[in-house]
């Protein structure tokens, strides 16, 4: 017996966002073909939304031709294939488009419960079931891989160098490597795609409480963007939203919608007397207000609030009303006791409103209840949102305070005194060796002509000379690595140390080119010299580089020494857990199931 | 100059030595590709970082190839290049350009391992700041916890 | 505070389907969850609920509160943020709430269950929040050590 069919609707909403000037995201809403995808391009310039839009095209068209021919999972593999070659050959055909490529995530409906998602990139692919909200796809970005495999913890990932890097993309190579995954959809589940755009500005609480509220899919396609956009809306933003028929709601939840939500909203003088009378304009936070004020302004916007969110079977509107009120109070340097003694009261009132509804309808009073406490653990999850992030904050600062020291600590011994890594390929057959006298002196010549041309620019007069004793020296020898050193000199071990240093060898190598120039002369020689000057230049930059690869070396080490440490600390942890649960047990066995246990005295 | 470009491209397997690597790239191709992009362009723009090359080396170091691999990989491109275009590039102007821009090209790699090596040290430093402040929470919890223990596991110990 | 022994017996008799549904569901919980296998991810979420359970029985909430603390400090240094916690014990109460409605006959006694539950799931999100503000403050003080 098959199940009865799903009436599928669907939306799809772009945005240029707040910050860039044109929209490099695509999608297809084709409800004939079944077929929904977006895709954000990258490459600078107009290339980003030439790759988006050509992927876009190609998908569709191939799809809408191959469709009844071919078994899904092929079909969209093939389509993102020919996506990704097309989408490659225009990045070929012009320097300027070199490098364009685009993300893609596809949602292919080929019955009517049965979806194929197909994807390449960062775009992603997220279900909503049971208003629980579970990303479908992972990141084909360097950092979710390594995330994915444990060789990097999920903060770390955050505050990778490379975290933006992608892993695959469309149009990097002629093919595309896709991941496809198959689901069967139930009543009532969302399926949304997007751009890096929405779920980099929005987080995902917000984005699971829109999608789980009883809006349309229009509607909510277009919350989501608005939603990204108030959180700071600094990439283009794309979402799709394919509704699966409707779940049969549970029916405390249909009583909440009507019913509770009426009898709370009925009920709001109670909760703003019970406000005033418990003292809310007391409150610290409330205290640059009038008492009218901080009823109205405080109580009741929370009452208007809950009534949405219990109409509409979602907690978007208590969650804003508590952040807001919580980074109201935090901007102005107000503690976290205060804030929770508020809610406190505030739930306190509510509870008033539930008691009397109980003398009219038991029944529907717990069902409130139940829903109005369920509305304050929201609020807990916005505080404690905004808290978090301010602990994001300051423990970044105080990283950075604790890694300016141990950088100071690392500086004092930077180099080894012999090179550990070999550096030197050990063949280098196109050059002879040693110099011949006839090369030694034409090399020589060209080093004054050079130096007179940079003149007594240090580092490039130093580059000049350096570039000439790696030149003559034979290969193989370790005067590269001592040159580098002599070269680096007492530089600071930043950017602004060492990028000048390669400068300098490119400035003495095109000053040597310009002195073979004019010297012109017999061909082989010039040769015999470029070949030395060139390798002298690819040894000297390596060794320069390993150089800085050194020093880097004691603050990886250090890192492991750490990690070691705490992953000991974790085991003792847990360890001690084990042994508290066991006497927990045994406590609890001998009060007859009660555990009567010793308080623990907190630290 | 896309012409010699066109010509240097011919030798791609034998600089790059091609042996089968599964799913990763063959080593040293970003760095062989660069040469050739930059050969095409000689003369045309002024000299500047190769995003291309800077997001493929980028790329390799975040999936954990060491940069002394990409150093060595760069000088053993260089030196089979050299060696490739002695004996295929009749015109020793040629030759001599093909040379000056892998020399180029391979000072950008070592820039860009560099740079990147100060990055990762940077990062290790932070990374092992938040470790720290990891196990003063866990020193704080293994407190809460020895506390407690001592005090379960004296049953007449009054509070 | 919830302090509710014959609720915590009915409850008791449904935390095998709590944990088959959690488990189930776990990498819609957080990443922490969602990182882990089935058998490491319903022992922790079994600790979870037997402190909860404890909490329900006793109205005492000082075992839930010293055994999150050590949770927390076991989760932040597997690098995860404290709001992740957070999120996974609201969602850990609410998938409980669906198991409590799914499972129970509906009526005025299942009614009452929810209602003790999703004030033990208060309760406990209370606690993480007050940690994390414990810990920002802590930090706060710190950094104007270290900066003095």
């Amino acid at each position: 017996m098959t199940a009865p069919s799903l009436k599928l609707t669907a939306h799809g909403d772009t945005n240029v966002g707040k910050v860039r000037d044109h929209n490099e995201d695509a999608l297809i809403v084709d409800a004939k073909w079944g077929l929904y995808a977006v895709f954000d391009g990258m490459g600078g310039a107009a290339a980003g939304d030439l790759a988006a839009n050509r992927a876009r095209d190609v998908v569709h068209e191939y799809v809408r031709a191959k469709k009844k021919a071919m078994e899904p999972r092929a079909l969209l593999e093939a389509a993102l294939n020919a996506a990704s070659a097309a989408v490659h050959g225009e990045a070929q055909r012009t320097r300027d488009r070199h490098g364009m490529g685009t993300t893609a995530v596809v949602a292919l409906v080929i019955e009517e419960r049965r979806v194929v998602v197909a994807h390449v990139g960062d775009s992603r692919a997220y279900l909503l079931r049971e208003g629980r909200l579970t990303q479908l796809t992972r990141d084909h970005t360097v950092v979710a891989e390594l995330v994915a495999n444990g060789a990097l913890s999920t903060v770390d990932a955050e505050n990778h160098a490379y975290k933006n890097v992608l892993s695959r993309n469309l149009g990097a190579r002629p093919d595309a490597k896709p991941d496809v995954i198959e689901l069967d959809l139930a009543p009532g589940d969302r399926l949304m795609l997007c751009s890096d755009g929405l779920y980099g500005y929005a987080s995902t609480d917000a984005i699971q409480y829109l999608l789980g509220s009883t809006d349309g899919p229009q509607h909510v396609a277009r919350d989501l963007i608005d939603l990204a956009l108030r959180g700071g809306g600094g990439d283009n933003v794309t979402a799709i939203v394919l509704e699966a028929g409707a779940q049969a709601v549970p029916r405390a939840t249909q009583v909440l919608r009507t019913s509770g939500a009426i009898a709370w909203w009925s009920r709001r003088a109670v909760f703003l007397g019970e406000a005033k009378r418990r003292g809310i304009a007391q409150s610290p936070i409330c205290a640059v207000l009038s008492a009218d004020e901080a009823l109205d302004i405080v109580a009741g916007n929370l009452c208007e609030a809950i009534f949405h969110d219990l109409e509409k079977s979602t907690g978007v509107n208590v969650w804003t009303f508590a952040e807001n009120l919580a980074h109201g109070w935090f901007d102005q340097g107000g503690a976290w006791q205060p804030l929770a003694e508020l809610l406190d009261l505030l739930a306190a009132s509510a509870r008033a409103v539930t008691s009397e509804l109980t003398s009219d309808d038991e029944g529907l009073a717990l069902i409130v209840d139940a829903a109005i406490v369920r509305a304050f653990i929201t609020a807990e999850m916005a505080v404690g949102g905004v808290l978090s992030e301010r602990l994001r904050v300051v423990e970044a600062d105080l990283v950075r305070v604790h890694s300016a020291r141990h950088a100071a600590a690392d500086q004092s011994s930077r180099f080894a005194e012999t090179p550990t890594i070999p550096y030197v390929s050990a063949t280098r057959a196109a050059t002879p060796d040693p110099a011949s006298p006839e090369v030694r002196a034409h090399l020589q010549t060209l080093a004054q002509q050079a130096r007179a041309q940079v003149g007594q620019k240090a580092p490039a007069r130093q580059a000049v000379d350096a570039l000439l004793r790696a030149a003559l020296e034979p290969v193989g020898t370790a005067s590269p690595a001592l040159l580098a050193r002599e070269l680096f000199g007492v530089r600071p071990l930043e950017e602004s140390g060492i990028a000048p240093l390669f400068d300098a060898l490119d400035i003495a190598r095109s000053a040597y080119v310009a002195a073979m120039r004019r010297a012109g002369g017999d061909p082989a020689q010039a040769i015999a010299v470029m070949r030395r000057l060139a390798g002298a230049q690819a040894d000297l930059a390596a060794a320069i580089a390993n150089l800085v690869v050194e020093a880097a070396t004691p603050a990886t080490e250090r890192l492991r020494d750490a990690m070691r440490e705490t992953a000991s600390l974790r085991s003792e942890v847990g360890r001690n857990e084990a042994k508290l649960i066991d006497l927990e047990k045994k406590y609890a066995s001998k009060s007859g199931g009660r555990p009567q246990l010793p308080p623990r005295r907190r630290v | 100059m896309s012409d010699l470009a066109d010509r240097v491209m011919v030798l791609r397997d034998e600089v790059l030595d091609i042996v089968e690597r599964g799913d990763r790239d063959q080593p040293g191709a970003d760095l062989f590709d660069a040469i050739v992009r930059a050969l095409a362009a000689y003369g045309e723009t002024a000299p500047g970082i190769d995003l291309t090359l800077h997001d493929a080396i980028a790329r390799r170091l975040a999936w954990g190839d060491t940069e002394d691999v990409v150093l060595s990989e760069c000088g053993a491109v260089f030196d089979r290049l050299a060696t490739a275009a002695e004996r295929s590039l009749r015109d020793r102007a040629e030759e001599m350009l093909v040379l000056e821009v892998a020399a180029e090209v391979s000072t950008q790699v070592a820039r860009i391992v560099a740079l990147a090596a100060l990055g990762r040290a940077q990062r290790d430093r932070a990374a092992r700041s938040r470790e720290e402040l990891a196990q003063r929470r866990l020193r704080d919890a293994l407190a809460d916890q020895r506390s407690t223990l001592t005090r379960m596991s004296v049953p007449d110990v009054e509070d | 505070m919830p302090s509710a022994p014959g609720h915590a017996a009915v409850f008791a008799g449904l935390v095998p389907a709590v944990l088959d549904r959690l488990v189930e569901v776990r990498s819609s919980l957080d990443h922490g969850f969602a990182r882990l296998d089935e058998a490491q991810a319903r022992a922790q979420l079994e600790q979870i609920l037997s402190h909860q359970v404890g909490f329900l029985t006793s109205g005492d909430s000082t075992s839930l509160r010293g055994f999150l603390r050590s949770y927390r400090a076991l989760r932040a240094a597997d690098g995860l943020g404290p709001e992740n916690l957070l999120h996974a014990v609201t969602a850990i109460g609410d998938v409980t709430t669906q198991i409590i409605q799914r499972d129970s006959p509906s009526g005025a006694r299942t009614a009452e269950l929810v209602s003790s539950w999703v004030r033990v799931s208060w309760s406990t999100a209370r606690i993480v929040v007050e940690m994390i503000a414990e810990e920002l403050a802590g930090r706060v003080a710190q950094l104007q050590e270290l900066e003095s």
